[in-house]
């Protein structure tokens, strides 16, 4: 197996995914309460406090159990040739993207991102886009122009082969 | 040759106006996109029930959607200037569009049955850019005279020759291939492609909607059936018929579409031509083939049919959905066509792959078999409970539960079929999807990126599935499930940069 992308994303991720988790979760929540109450008032009981509880479950997951574990996972590196991601919590993803095959590199942040001057990167393929989410900004920046450069070099060493 | 062409360059270097046919198109575009907004003060005056301001109005309309298309085809101007296709339009709204030659990826020519009366084209430019920047469809000249649609194609086409080289003499075209009548009517029957046919049959349905009583018959013989027999009869000869039709009308489909296919090479452009009454004109550059695929359908399979495609990068052939090499091929006639039509492809496709992991099995088993079962017996439970309300057809909600030992039959033709092989620079790949069996051969310089992912269970097992991602029309995926996981990392991590 080849050897495992060794960066990982800013610290602070974990809390800008949990409050995420949180703000979902509350979704999540103040839309099941109606649909628990009519089931409450059209099957039974069971069934209204039997959607709360699946509701309940799952914010504790997106709060809880997720972040920390998305965080471990999550991986990236980036090489000349290419750049190489780990990542999913349950069912793992190991993606390659030749630099040859990368149109364009974008940086963004949400409000929330903004707060804890954070960035995501997103790389764009002819086929695909990729994200590594919650890097430092300035990390971010650097590693976007990085990647471009990078990028921009390959296409120029083998502009005739590929359109 | 080059002096001709600066001569037919010069008569698209200032802005032309399309053939007053056009006019047509336009006229009925407008009802589209007004005919809404006029709806709602129609019905107004049809309500008050005055047949003369009806008739003022509606004659009123009329004369504003002449005016305005009169207008927009006035203002609908297109020229080559410098590197690039210009096209402005637009009556209140000017808009500008200029494609560089750079993206254009494929130039198809289209008549219609109009179209060849008055010996016209649509001119169809197909524009790089895939799911993410879409902006398909943006260059269509509607109509144009034959004689002018061939030299845009000469001059917008994707490729270097016909810009400077010597055009192409007759002799070398050496190498074609026809679809013969036999096998277009094959390529019907066995096509499977549901898709075709809803459409087809819902234009046909409405068509003689009012001139034939379909309902009344319908009703009819339904309730006999369900009077003399029993209401599943019924029901079973009501699916019985609608397959049959499906079944006709996808043969027409089919013909509708393929009918005369003829593929030939000139130098390292692809021409193809097909259709029954609009005629089809695809040129394809090879250079822009990004991979190969046999697909052998479900019914085709038994008879070692299947279709040979391509996928070439932000370009789909009209009313195919994809790009079709040859819409009907036995298994050995595709390493001979592709040696003549695709040498670099030749030689690839029938060699021996390398099984999928047994593993596979119980990969199968508990990430899809028993999720899908249960979900099934959940929907039993639900049907039988919706269905004893009203005491009908109870036996019915039973019907889910026979999908069941379907999941082990595809798990069993999945590992029997799939397989992988890497040869050179070209990854084969081998699978299964909705019945279908896929072969996929892949230039390892065209995947875009590759995904290797695992379950759990895979983790515990060393399975692997790994995806290829091709640029195609859109973004298009090959994968290959329940893999080694040794030898899925090994292709996984396999380079083969054309500067190594």
């Amino acid at each position: 197996m080849r050897e495992e992308p060794l960066e990982r994303l800013a610290s602070n991720a974990v809390k800008v995914w949990r409050i995420q988790g949180i703000v979902t979760s509350l979704v999540l929540f103040a839309l099941s309460l109606p649909i628990a109450y009519m089931g409450w008032r059209f099957i039974h009981l069971i069934t209204g406090i039997l959607l709360l509880l699946i509701v309940l479950i799952l914010g504790c997951f997106l709060i809880f159990i997720f972040p920390p574990l998305r965080y471990r996972r999550f991986r990236y590196q980036v090489h000349e040739e290419e750049i190489d991601i780990l990542k999913g919590v349950w069912f793992t993803k190991r993606i390659l993207i030749p630099m040859v095959k990368v149109q364009h590199v974008d940086t963004g942040q949400g409000p929330l991102l903004r707060r804890f001057r954070l960035a995501n990167v997103t790389i764009h393929t002819a086929a695909s886009m990729h994200e590594i989410p919650a890097l430092e900004t300035e990390k971010a920046e650097a590693l976007r122009d990085q990647i471009a450069a990078l990028a921009r070099v390959k296409e120029d060493a083998e502009d005739d082969t590929d359109p | 040759m080059t002096q001709t062409l600066n001569k037919v360059e010069n008569r698209f270097s200032g802005p032309r106006r399309l053939h007053p046919f056009a006019l047509f198109y336009l006229i009925g575009k407008n009802v589209k996109e007004f005919g809404f907004a006029f709806l709602p003060i129609i019905f107004g005056v049809v309500q008050k029930g005055n047949f003369l301001y009806l008739l003022f109005l509606l004659a009123g309309i009329a004369l504003f959607l002449l005016f305005w298309s009169i207008l927009s085809y006035l203002r609908y101007r297109y020229w080559i200037t410098g590197e690039g296709l210009r096209i402005e339009q637009g009556v209140l709204f000017h808009k500008k569009r200029y494609i560089p030659l750079s993206r254009i990826q494929g130039v198809e020519l289209e008549q219609n049955m109009l179209h060849r009366l008055i010996g016209l084209v649509k001119v169809r430019i197909d524009t790089a850019g895939t799911g993410l920047d879409n902006m398909k469809g943006e260059g269509t000249l509607s109509a144009v005279t034959k004689e002018e649609g061939e030299l845009l194609k000469e001059l917008l086409s994707p490729s270097l020759e016909v810009k400077e080289g010597p055009a192409y003499d007759e002799a070398a075209s050496l190498w074609s291939w026809k679809l013969s009548f036999q096998r277009l009517l094959i390529a019907g029957a066995t096509s499977g492609n549901i898709g075709v046919f809803i459409a087809f049959f819902f234009t046909i349905y409405n068509l003689f909607d009012q001139l034939l009583p379909w309902d009344q018959w319908y009703t009819e013989i339904f309730t006999f059936l369900a009077r003399e027999y029993h209401s599943l009869a019924a029901i079973f000869f009501g699916l019985v018929l609608l397959f049959f039709i499906s079944w006709i009308f996808s043969i027409l489909g089919t013909i509708l579409l393929y009918a005369g296919f003829t593929i030939r090479k000139e130098g390292e452009k692809i021409i193809i031509e097909r259709g029954l009454f609009s005629r089809y004109t695809t040129t394809l550059s090879i250079r822009r083939i990004q991979s190969v695929h046999f697909v052998e359908g479900m019914l085709r399979l038994p008879f070692s049919y299947g279709t040979l495609r391509v996928d070439v990068s932000g370009y789909a052939m009209k009313g195919a959905g994809e790009t079709v090499l040859a819409p009907l091929l036995t298994r050995e006639e595709v390493e001979p066509f592709l040696r003549t039509f695709l040498p670099q492809f030749a030689g690839k496709w029938d060699g021996e792959r390398k099984p999928l992991s047994p593993k596979g099995w119980i990969e199968a088993a508990l990430f899809v078999w028993l999720p899908w079962s249960l979900l099934l017996i959940l929907i039993t439970f639900a049907l039988y409970q919706f269905l004893n309300r009203f005491r009908f057809l109870t036996s019915l909600s039973f019907l889910p539960l026979s999908i069941i030992p379907l999941f082990p039959l595809a798990t069993y033709f999945y590992l029997k079929d799939g397989g992988w092989r890497s040869e050179g620079h070209f990854v084969i790949f081998r699978f299964r999807r909705r019945f279908a069996r896929y072969t996929y051969i892949v230039p390892q310089q065209r995947i875009q990126t590759m995904t290797l992912s695992q379950s759990p269970i895979g983790r515990l097992l060393h399975t692997a599935n790994l995806t290829a991602a091709i640029a195609s029309y859109k973004v298009v995926t090959v994968p290959l499930r329940y893999m080694k996981e040794e030898e899925a990392s090994l292709l996984f991590s396999m380079r083969s940069y054309p500067n190594h």
